[in-house]
């Protein structure tokens, strides 16, 4: 145990801080002139009406429907927009600059003069650097949702709402970091690999529709709406302002909680598989 | 484990292949309990022994046994038990050299502040630059960095010197030396990979002479010396010009030159020789400084069973 923390201490301090700086100053860049993030807290402020045939009342209740459906928006806006492309190739550039360079040759000869093995050593080094990514990738996100919209609810949840995203793109980018070694092939793995990723999950595990149900609900699952959501919309409105059929609710949240254990399995083969390659390679 | 016969590590048959190139082809040697020294020119197939041993890259063929353990598969274990200074290996630049010393010796479960760690330093005159980051140590004071951290691990059954003298100068290669002397009387075995011969001459209890990835020879410096000739000798006396005059005299003397005041012949009989040097200089009433072998025996020895007796070597 000793030894172990002793090599957690090398690795803290031999850490560069570039690949974290790189995910700040992306999620910075990236959010803050996005006008959409705005509507988050107008969804989020408004208390449910309980109608009571009142005009103000009915009216609230329409405002209230319409938040919900922008946040939809936001949230599709955000993660096809913003998150896929510019913050995963960031995440995906960041392993690239921890692990693809601090894994060059004389590194890990230093590295393994001493007593650990290439893929306890690997291991340490993945879960060191993606923790503290995700740190970095939390806080500054944190940072400037509560800025923005002065709520710590939303500035908490919507970072975590991502971390389904951020583990796959982080398995994928540290897998062909260490397959590559080369950092920029690296830092398109990670969009590259989502994208591929969900094509495999949408074909062998349902179909297109109901693949696209999965971010029908997620943004309500994110911000715990699910109840709202059945209480505000009613019969075929759920289907006409959120696009999900009623009778697939249901559906879509088991699909869903799929869509998660295949992310998670996925992610967890790639690590194994990476650790197996590296501990197989010479360093000569 | 180490076994009883003093076996500590053992190779047989075995081959190592990078593509066309076969770096070592059927390498048999056994490494045994004392100072080993493993010599052959660049391209020898020193490196990748050494890095077979550590489990840093695996063999293609054979067996290998280090202190009981296969190092492809056990590199951890034989790691915790060997103190390895590898070449080509990049400490971490930011971090002080003290800091460094200190993670180091809590791996190997010792107090950076136990006096071991700190004779270490102070043996190899580290205590200055100690508090600098390493980014701004000259090549020298990595390598002097280096042997400090490959000699904290002071349970090690074998330490592994991946050429320790290269880029020390010459009172850091004296202070190695020194080194290595204490530790063969503390019993403590080590491998040593050099290309500076004379220095290994001095520690070594047994040699390894290995040449494009083969074994040439191995055993005691008794062994393996046998039927070398050491060719030319060296004269020195307090009046060599009067002693030149009188070389035409001495038998035995295949060939001679006088350059720069020095005298040089060749001979099969230096023992006849130096008897009748010794009468000469009486008479002369001069004294011979030195009579001694132009080479070391290794670098003979190098140069007979390498180059076969050309004397081109330049490494």
């Amino acid at each position: 145990m000793g030894r172990i923390i002793s090599l957690v201490k090398l690795e803290l301090l031999m850490q560069s801080p570039y690949p974290y700086l790189l995910i700040v100053a992306a999620i910075t860049f990236s959010t803050i002139y996005f006008p959409t993030l705005q509507v988050a807290r107008e969804v989020l402020h408004i208390e449910v009406p309980r109608t009571q045939s009142l005009n103000a009342e009915e009216i609230r209740l329409e405002i209230y429907k319409s938040s919900l459906i922008l946040l939809k928006d936001f949230f599709d806006k955000f993660r096809n927009e913003i998150f896929i492309p510019w913050i995963a190739i960031a995440i995906s550039a960041s392993y690239g600059l921890s692990i693809s360079n601090s894994l060059k040759r004389e590194r890990l000869r230093f590295i393994l003069s001493f007593p650990i093995s290439k893929s306890k050593y690997l291991l340490l080094k993945i879960v060191i650097t993606w923790t503290l990514l995700y740190i970095s990738f939390y806080i500054t996100f944190y940072s400037l949702l509560f800025l923005r919209f002065g709520s710590t609810y939303i500035a908490s949840i919507y970072p975590i709402a991502y971390l389904r995203e951020f583990i796959l793109i982080s398995s994928v980018s540290i897998f062909i970091a260490v397959l590559t070694m080369n950092e920029f092939v690296t830092t398109f793995s990670g969009i590259i690999g989502w994208i591929f990723s969900n094509y495999i999950f949408s074909t062998l595990f349902t179909t297109p529709d109901n693949y696209s149900l999965i971010y029908s609900i997620e943004p309500y699952q994110s911000f715990g709406l699910m109840d709202k959501i059945t209480e505000v919309f009613k019969g075929d409105e759920i289907g006409i302002y959120l696009g999900i059929p009623p009778d697939a609710l249901d559906n879509a949240v088991t699909l869903t909680n799929l869509y998660t254990i295949y992310i998670v399995v996925t992610s967890l083969i790639l690590i194994i598989l990476t650790l197996i390659i590296f501990e197989r390679r010479e360093i000569d | 484990m180490v076994r009883d016969c003093g076996v500590l590590v053992r190779f047989s048959d075995v081959y190592k292949r990078f593509g066309s190139i076969t770096a070592l082809n059927k390498v048999s040697f056994t490494i045994l309990k004392g100072i080993t020294g493993l010599i052959g020119p660049n391209g020898a197939g020193k490196t990748t022994t050494i890095n077979i041993l550590t489990g840093l890259i695996r063999y293609d063929e054979g067996y290998v046994d280090v202190l009981g353990y296969d190092p492809w598969e056990d590199g951890e274990i034989i790691r915790d038990k060997i103190g390895v200074l590898l070449e080509d290996v990049e400490y971490p630049p930011s971090l002080t050299g003290y800091r460094l010393i200190k993670i180091v010796a809590e791996l190997y479960g010792i107090d950076s502040r136990d006096s071991y760690v700190k004779g270490l330093i102070e043996f190899f005159e580290m205590g200055h630059a100690l508090e600098r980051r390493i980014e701004t140590y000259s090549a020298g004071m990595l390598k002097r960095l280096g042997l400090i951290l490959t000699f904290m691990n002071r349970d090690s059954s074998l330490t592994i010197l991946d050429e320790p003298g290269a880029n020390l100068d010459v009172g850091g290669r004296i202070r190695l030396m020194d080194l290595i002397h204490n530790m063969r009387r503390e019993g403590r075995n080590i491998l040593i990979s050099s290309h500076i011969l004379p220095e290994l001459e001095m520690v070594c209890d047994r040699y390894i002479l290995m040449n494009k990835g083969e074994i040439v020879d191995s055993g005691s410096l008794n062994d393996i010396i046998k039927g070398i000739e050491m060719g030319e000798y060296f004269i020195l006396s307090s009046d060599n010009n009067k002693l030149w005059r009188q070389i035409e005299s001495i038998e035995y003397i295949k060939d001679k030159k006088f350059e720069r005041g020095y005298i040089y012949i060749t001979t099969d009989y230096p023992n006849s020789v130096m008897y009748r040097l010794a009468e000469i200089a009486e008479d002369l009433n001069i004294v011979i400084y030195e009579f001694r072998p132009i080479d070391s025996v290794l670098t003979r020895l190098f140069k007979e069973r390498i180059y076969n007796g050309k004397d081109n070597i330049s490494s």
